[in-house]
């Protein structure tokens, strides 16, 4: 039973990996209605850049904080000068920009950094709490308190700012805000840079658990996905929740059913996504979507 | 390049050159070779040490004016890398790129399923694809395929000497194994259960994992439950490996640790994954201990280090792995081969490799000896084992 | 009018022409290069149907390939008739993606692609299982397909015969189904799947079709690339394949099937003049490029060519000041995209 309980802490802290990067995806989601392939390698090259400062001699903190004022920088440029320009067109293309942004920026950190995975210090201290014979990690238990608050403030965003309510126009109906006299162009850079920043704050959660290379976000980006489709592309809050679902629906299976074992558990939350999916196409938390003829 | 690769059918493209005066790539003063890795992807990190080790090595010699061929003729090499992103299609494609560009051979590429591919081409046209990096048994078989060779121990020896070790011991001792999930883990665990076969030492718990995975903490669980003496770690993913290392602590499994060579790097491991916590760290090896200040001074050791500063500094010396060494290692043995090579043709080079047997070959462990003469088993077959001690690693012959 | 169906004729004729003689003279690696285009042309030009035509996207693609190269391989491994071998080819993963799409395409845009990403997912893990019929990690391989004597060709040109006739036979097969009765009801369920039903079209049914055929194409094209890398293993099936066949799709276009064939050519060889230029970075190269071409033609390079085809013809047949420079390459040309990809209100959220 207690083995039980470990395993799913630890697809809770799993899961919570993969609902920080989730949350990117839905905040550029909810801001551009677009889903950003590049997202996971922002945060990394964002991480890179924490990394490379507190390599220099700088304090964690003042590292991360700059990483993430880069990646409110590099979020906002890559919409002004890359998306921008498929934003009006077909949605295709603009995800496959974004496909292109991955492999681009992947070798770009590779050739800056090299391929050898560096190991990441963590904001928090490392060292593990013992209750009742289950063993949670001090920094895990921090990534998921650091999760629901951000949960909490992209909720308030969302629904009590002006920012956010102009982030949700501009994303709706691009037009329509236009007319209303909503600068599109800025908001968008803003949904970016915001949704940039979050992947940079994930990646220094996530790094100092599976080490920094360019490569270290390939396979949480597809958790991340699914996670983030599980929620409801819109919700915040669904996205983390999906997440922790996946994390402990595959240690347990992975456990517990013998034919599923190590290589196939992944398989399980997602064929469990899919059943979920058919039955409540918006997600878990998602709104409904009337189509318009 | 690509024009000139894509026109001009030869008629010696697709039969056999051996017996002509000499064969593409080679001339009185050069000699053009290729290398297909893994250069971008998650297998770069290995990819690109081992292109440098090689490139380091090259460098070395073509700066002291080449090589003393057997032929009496002394020339400089030109070693070309190509990127294959670990995918079988584009390393068959680079393969035969480095036909049509006329190249002499094809050396030292590492992977497996990428060398599987080219393989059965190389041996057909019968080009040399020698020296690969890779430990799986596939590429030992010179009945089979005459034109392919290895060079590391293959991973089913990596096993069966870890496994002796233990079954010499006399101790009884239970085994937990984490092994990739593909041949690389496969052959480590057969090679371990061989090995203790009808001994003291028993595998009781098995899990698997995908290079690919993000933690491996569900399978460490798992495996902390039969609280084993020894972790045996068949884990070529060196990040893997570490948080292998940091949650067993955690769980409050502490047992004895075995990490595959491809992974006992302590700078990407051990130290990460806080391994001084346990209370013995083993790995099987065949090069030196390069970290080791002492070691570190001894000239060849020395020599690969400046070399690798000269031509290779795309790998900063902090993040060399084992890869490289073995690398610079494959490409002295290479070296070797064409020092006895007695006729500037493919065929010769093949009878030169085969002549090679050695145990001063740069950067390998005094006592391992390189015998390429074999038909069945790879290049080098002896390994030490070596263990964890103050920071550094010595080879030990027995248990404590 | 003359010039533009001499055109329309003198063209495809010219290039078949082309097509047939050109392997005579060419190196066995550019044969196995232009070979392995058409194979990759064929896995696309499926993608093309489903994602493109149908407005269904599936990034599932990788798998159906991988699924056929195993069906082949096992076959030829067997001692199958070849003729049996690529039928279960394409049969075999075209029955898995009918299997699947039934309840998988109730789902719309964004879930529908992220629940496609399963197929290549589990596929890898289970062919590394089932080693037995797969050959596990390492894979299978094969030596086939060897030209029959008294030709006068080699290997490498009896295979790259083979697979230009199977792709052609493919690509006219696509053809027709796409100018038919099915690929109108493509075009309307792409468009706006209310008024599809509200005209008694069965989107359900059209769906299904349309990712049964995508699969069945993934399949023959994985039996090809069997027969020219005479090699399957479980990385063909990885989702990395499919992206870059996505991104390849995009770049050739969507609008007509040429798309597929620039697509092929754009994912065989955009790695290797990568390689040319950096081998340590061609991943730079490659986003790079495939950001500069979107930049240029979104639309596709298919597309471009078309409208810098017609802007040349009309200039030809002297019809007025025609624009002084190749088309402005924004995707708003009528026939270049296919209607529904444009913006419209809502069109970018898809409903879920």
């Amino acid at each position: 039973m207690q083995h039980a309980i470990q395993q799913i802490v630890d697809g809770f802290a799993a899961g919570s990996i993969y609902g920080a990067l989730a949350l990117a995806l839905v905040l550029v989601y909810r801001a551009t209605g677009m889903i950003n392939f590049a997202q996971g390698l922002l945060a990394v090259a964002s991480t890179y850049i924490a990394w490379t400062v507190w390599r220099a001699g700088f304090p964690l903190l003042a590292a991360v904080v700059l990483a993430v004022a880069a990646a409110l920088v590099l979020g906002a440029f890559t919409e002004r000068v890359v998306i921008r320009r498929f934003e009006g067109g077909p949605p295709h293309t603009a995800v496959v920009a974004t496909i292109a942004l991955l492999i681009l920026i992947n070798g770009l950190t590779g050739s800056i950094w090299g391929y050898v995975s560096q190991p990441f210090p963590s904001l928090f201290p490392s060292g593990t709490v013992t209750v009742g014979g289950v063993v949670l990690a001090i920094p895990s238990l921090a990534t998921t308190g650091v999760l629901i608050v951000v949960v909490v403030l992209l909720q308030l965003l969302f629904l009590r700012t002006r920012l956010g309510l102009g982030l949700r126009a501009v994303a709706d109906n691009p037009e329509s805000s236009a007319l209303s006299g909503l600068n599109v162009g800025r908001l968008l850079m803003v949904g970016w840079a915001l949704a940039a920043a979050l992947g940079a704050l994930a990646g220094v959660l996530i790094a100092p658990k599976v080490y920094l290379d360019p490569t270290m976000m390939d396979t949480i980006l597809v958790y991340a996905l699914a996670a983030a489709v599980l929620g409801g592309l819109d919700s915040p809050l669904g996205a983390v929740v999906a997440a922790w679902i996946i994390g402990v629906t595959e240690n347990l299976a992975g456990t517990y059913i013998p034919y599923v074992r190590d290589d196939l558990k992944i398989g399980v939350p997602l064929v469990a996504m899919f059943v979920i999916l058919l039955t409540r196409p918006q997600g878990l938390f998602g709104r409904r979507k009337a189509a318009r003829v | 390049m690509l024009l000139a690769a894509g026109c001009g059918r030869s008629n010696s493209s697709s039969s056999s050159s051996g017996g002509s005066s000499s064969d593409p790539g080679i001339t009185d003063t050069t000699l053009d070779i290729g290398q297909s890795d893994p250069l971008t992807g998650p297998t770069a990190a290995p990819g690109s040490c081992n292109l440098a080790g090689w490139q380091a090595y090259v460098g070395h010699v073509n700066a002291q004016g080449g090589v003393k061929f057997g032929d009496g003729k002394t020339r400089k090499i030109n070693l070309k890398g190509y990127d294959d992103g670990y995918d079988p299609a584009r390393a068959l494609a680079n393969f035969r790129q480095i036909v049509a560009e006329n190249k002499f051979a094809e050396v030292g590429s590492l992977g497996t399923p990428t060398n599987l591919a080219a393989m059965p081409q190389a041996n057909a046209q019968k080009i040399p694809q020698v020296m690969l990096s890779s430990g799986s048994t596939a590429f030992v078989n010179q009945t089979k395929n005459p034109w392919t060779t290895g060079w590391p121990p293959t991973y089913l020896d990596e096993g069966t000497n870890f496994g002796k070790f233990l079954a010499a011991s006399g101790k009884t001792l239970t085994v937990a194994v984490l092994a990739q999930n593909d041949q690389l883990g496969l052959d480590y665990t057969k090679g371990l259960e061989d090995a203790i076969q009808g001994s003291q030492v028993k595998v009781v718990a098995k899990a698997t994992y995908e290079p690919t995975d993000a933690t491996v903490d569900s399978q460490i669980s798992n495996l902390a439950q039969s609280k084993a003496d020894i972790f045996y770690g068949a884990i070529s993913v060196l990040k893997l490996a570490a948080a292998s290392l940091t949650k067993a602590q955690q769980l409050g499994w502490k047992p004895s640790i075995f990490l595959a060579s491809l992974s006992s790097n302590p700078a990407q491991v051990i130290v990460p994954g806080n391994g001084t916590a346990y209370p013995a760290i083993w790995s099987t090896t065949y090069i030196k201990d390069w970290r080791n200040p002492d070691v570190a001074k001894q000239s060849d050791v020395a020599q690969f280090l400046q070399d690798m500063q000269t031509y290779a500094s795309n790998i900063a010396q902090k993040d060399i792995i084992n890869n490289c060494l073995w690398g610079y290692s494959a490409a002295a043995t290479f070296v070797r081969a064409l020092q006895a090579m007695k006729s500037p043709t493919r065929q010769a080079l093949m009878d030169a490799i085969h002549t090679v047997k050695a145990n001063d070959i740069p950067l390998l462990l005094p006592g391992i000896t390189l015998d390429a003469s074999s038909k069945t088993t790879a290049p080098i077959t002896t390994l030490k084992i070596q263990q964890y001690i103050n920071g550094a690693y010595t080879t030990v012959d027995t248990m404590k | 009018m003359n010039a533009s169906r001499a055109l329309k004729v003198a063209l495809p004729l010219g290039v078949l022409v082309v097509l047939a003689i050109v392997p005579l003279s060419a190196t066995p690696y550019t044969n196995y290069q232009l070979s392995l285009v058409g194979t990759f042309a064929v896995a696309i030009l499926g993608l093309n149907i489903v994602s493109g035509y149908a407005g269904q996207i599936s990034l599932g693609q990788s798998a159906f390939m991988g699924v056929g190269a195993y069906a082949a391989a096992f076959g030829v491994a067997h001692g199958w008739p070849v003729v049996l071998s690529f039928v279960v080819a394409a049969l075999l993963p075209a029955a898995i993606g009918a299997l699947v799409a039934i309840p998988a395409v109730r789902l719309r845009g964004n879930a529908l692609a992220v629940v496609t990403i399963i197929l290549p997912i589990i596929a890898v893990p289970l062919a590394k299982r089932y080693a037995g019929v797969t050959g596990g990690s390492e894979g299978r391989s094969v030596d086939w397909a060897h030209v029959p004597s008294g030709t006068g060709l080699e290997d490498d040109q009896w295979r790259y015969y083979l697979v230009l006739v199977v792709a052609a036979v493919l690509f006219l097969l696509g053809r027709n189904i796409l100018s038919g009765r099915i690929g109108r009801a493509f075009a309307i369920v792409r468009t706006n799947e209310a008024v599809a039903s509200a005209m008694g079209i069965s989107t359900h049914r059209y769906k299904v079709v349309a990712f049964t055929i995508a699969a069945g194409y993934g399949g023959a094209a994985g039996f090809l690339y069997v027969l020219v890398v005479q090699f399957a293993s479980p990385d063909l099936l990885n989702f990395q394949v499919t992206i870059n066949m996505l991104a390849a799709l995009v770049i050739g276009g969507f609008a007509n099937l040429w798309g597929a064939v620039i697509a092929g050519l754009f994912y065989v060889y955009v790695p290797v003049v990568a390689g040319a230029v950096d081998p340590s970075r061609t991943n730079i190269f490659y986003g790079a490029v495939v950001l500069v071409v979107l930049f240029i033609v979104p639309g596709g390079v298919s597309g471009g060519i078309v409208r810098l085809v017609r802007a040349l013809l009309a200039r030809l047949r002297g019809r007025g000041p025609a624009s002084p420079a190749p088309p402005r390459p924004r995707a708003s040309g009528p026939e270049s995209t296919p209607p529904s990809l444009r913006a419209g209100a809502g069109s970018r959220k898809e409903p879920q």
